[in-house]
């Protein structure tokens, strides 16, 4: 059941996202722009999490 | 002390010795109120004490509604041939003002439930300091109001009567005694340089470029410790969660905001200073997803979110100044919030670690909804009053690419951050027995949620009453759509790496860990090689203090001695066949040292004395 909502979640907003991506793209703007930058962000905290919890089991 | 009236037209022909007061307004420094105010709080009790604590933030309100949004001094205080002044307002000062005074009273109602005075008095002596600082007319008055905020805001630490809060205490007294130190120095250098104690733009002079950079530093660094800069930051997130419930509400309000208050005014267009707020924004928020303990966590959101005032009063465009302002009045009422709920839930449950808590949100419902209101308004979602002000600073850093990048991506790391505390806190499935926060808290974190939804909705609540003027429309379509696909896709990948995200009940480690390493071994220096210099320098003083008395008590058997003593080591380098009868006649002279004393003939004597006199002469006269 839990898997369920989370693949509706998951389907309802990618359909949104794109939704106004259309948008964002149709008003001028660089297409896949916040696609980058979210993912890109996303990334670099889970990199960030990763090398400083190895960081800091090296030091305690 | 006699009094003097003036209009405003000016203060320059007033007799001296007196106090100036402000006659077409009449309005009292708010800070008096609070201070005097806090003295009555012990000898009631029961409703009156509620209603009397209610009362005094209420009347201040009313007093900073009273005071015209213009420059004029009043309440001078000539001091040592300075004038001191306690209230100076103009736009920026009584913007900050509201919001130090709205909020609080709701910080005040929170609390209501608190039996002890004590904790009373220390907010009340608080809020009026932190009210002192943004109305101060000059520096040593800053200076003055700035001590007496570190000073009362340790005893919401020391409160919490354990020893990891009375130890956490002191070290954030001493870290705030130092950044004090530093500003009194800046202070008074700038003075030396400047002759003037008004409080300007910091600018490196052309006079005395040397002293005035010394000012500079230390004023900043003054300045930057009450502003978190990185490295400077380490009391926040090791003293906010150790303090009482009720108290880390206060914290997260007034010290950091006063510092950014400062800075507006010191320190406008510096670029160093908007990446270090750039730096603080990302540095603030990687941190706060490390953390477990839900109000550490919150306290490393406060570096982040002040990262984004800074940065927007280092831009120091009008749209910067403007957003950096504007985000200190909507971070305190949503971060003031989000320690609100904290405080609820371990009041409550008494937990505050991640991995203890969850299923709040059936249990604790209106804490769970004013909870979803301050994380969706510290992340800047459309509808909530943090994007109207981060908005504008982000806008403002377009033309710094870095500075807009660390900005952007501290924006996605907060949705990250609270889509964590949220689920891990409240929305996962966990049964727990709790019951829903107590009636006045309740009442307090509702009002704050409606002023963050109100003003998220209708921002002009605001604008109209920032230091410049506004030329920015958040509701863009551009904006909100850019805005909304940011965090739709960042709460997809949580989503999908929801376990990446969990919380870790291990120890995390900050530049404190650097300090305590540091501290540890300055102490080794101290204990090792600085003791052990310090005793042989002793064991030398002591050495050459018995060999000038021995030396003193009978002069000339010592020479006799001295002679015997190298005549020995000269024919014991020969292997001399007499070294015998040396030797004896040198043990001779050891005993008899003390007991028989040489006398010098009188010609002897005035000889060496001339000797001597000629030697002094010859040093004076060579200049010596």
């Amino acid at each position: 059941m839990e898997n369920l909502n989370m693949v509706i979640v998951l389907g309802f907003g990618t359909l949104l996202m794109l939704g106004i991506e259309l948008t964002h793209v149709h008003e001028g703007h660089f297409p896949g722009y916040n696609i980058i930058l979210a993912i890109s962000g996303c990334a670099y905290f889970i990199t960030a999490i990763k090398a400083l919890r190895i960081i800091q089991r090296g030091v305690s | 002390m006699r009094l003097f009236y003036h209009s405003n037209q000016g203060i320059a022909n007033y007799p001296e010795g007196g106090v100036i007061i402000d006659m077409d307004t009449m309005v009292v420094p708010p800070v008096v109120i609070f201070l005097a105010g806090a003295f009555l709080i012990p000898f009631l009790k029961g409703n009156a004490k509620r209603c009397y604590l209610l009362l005094i933030p209420f009347l201040a309100i009313i007093d900073l509604v009273l005071i015209e949004p213009q420059v004029y001094n009043s309440y001078v205080f000539p001091f040592l041939g300075m004038e001191l002044i306690l209230l100076q307002a103009d736009k920026l000062s009584l913007f900050v003002g509201y919001i130090f005074g709205i909020i609080g009273f709701l910080n005040i109602l929170y609390s209501l439930n608190v039996k002890d005075n004590g904790q009373h008095f220390s907010a009340f002596w608080y809020i009026g300091s932190s009210l002192g600082v943004v109305f101060a007319g000059d520096f040593f008055t800053l200076l003055f109001f700035w001590e007496i905020m570190a000073v009362s805001s340790v005893c919401l630490i020391w409160y919490q009567k354990k020893k990891e809060s009375i130890d956490a205490g002191f070290r954030y007294i001493l870290m705030h005694l130092f950044g004090g130190s530093c500003l009194l120095i800046g202070i008074v250098i700038h003075y030396v340089t400047t002759k003037s104690i008004e409080i300007s733009t910091i600018e490196i002079s052309a006079i005395d470029p040397n002293l005035s950079i010394l000012s500079y530093i230390f004023i900043l660094i003054g300045v930057g410790l009450n502003t978190v800069f990185i490295p400077l930051h380490t009391w926040l997130p090791d003293a906010y969660p150790r303090a009482t419930i009720t108290g880390a509400v206060f914290l997260s309000v007034y010290t950091t905001k006063t510092g950014v208050y400062v800075l507006a005014r010191t320190f406008p267009g510096v670029e160093a200073v908007a990446y270090m707020g750039g730096i603080m924004a990302l540095f603030g928020v990687t941190f706060a997803l490390l953390q477990n303990d839900i109000r550490k966590l919150l306290s490393y959101h406060i570096i982040s979110q002040v990262g984004y005032m800074v940065a927007g009063i280092g831009i120091g465009t009008a749209m910067g100044i403007n957003g950096g302002i504007a985000h200190v009045f909507n971070h305190i009422l949503y971060k003031a919030l989000l320690f609100m709920c904290a405080g609820a839930v371990i009041h409550r449950t008494g937990r505050s670690n991640l991995t203890e808590l969850g299923g709040l949100a059936r249990k604790m419902p209106v804490t769970t909804i004013t909870f979803v209101i301050a994380a969706l308004s510290i992340s800047g979602v459309v509808g909530f009053n943090g994007f109207i002000s981060k908005g504008m600073v982000i806008e403002a850093a377009h033309h710094q690419p870095i500075l807009w990048l660390l900005l952007e991506f501290a924006s996605i790391g907060t949705f990250l951050s609270f889509l964590k505390v949220g689920y891990y806190g409240f929305f996962r499935k966990r049964e727990i027995e709790v019951k829903e926060a107590p009636k006045v808290m309740l009442i307090a974190m509702s009002i704050t949620a409606f002023l963050c939804v109100a003003i998220g909705i209708y921002p002009d609540l605001i604008f109209s009453i920032l230091p410049h003027t506004v030329d920015y429309h958040p509701f863009s379509l551009g904006h909100v759509i850019g805005t909304s696909q940011l965090f739709m896709i960042t709460g997809i990948i949580f989503l999908l790496g929801l376990h990446l995200f969990g919380p870790h009940d291990r120890i995390t480690y900050d530049f404190d860990y650097l300090y305590r390493k540091s501290a540890k071994l300055f102490l080794w220096f101290c204990k090792n090689p600085l003791m052990k210099f310090a005793s042989t320098i002793d064991r030398i003083t002591i050495r050459a203090a018995g060999t000038i008395l021995w030396f003193s008590r009978n002069p000339l058997g010592a020479m006799k001695h001295i002679r015997y003593e190298s005549h020995l080591f000269y024919l014991e380098l020969r292997k001399a066949e007499h070294a015998v009868e040396v030797a004896i006649k040198l043990e001779e002279q050891k005993v008899s040292h003390l007991n028989k004393h040489e006398q010098m003939s009188i010609g002897l004597a005035i000889l060496l004395i001339i000797i001597i006199l000629l030697f002094y002469i010859l040093l004076y006269m060579a200049g010596i």
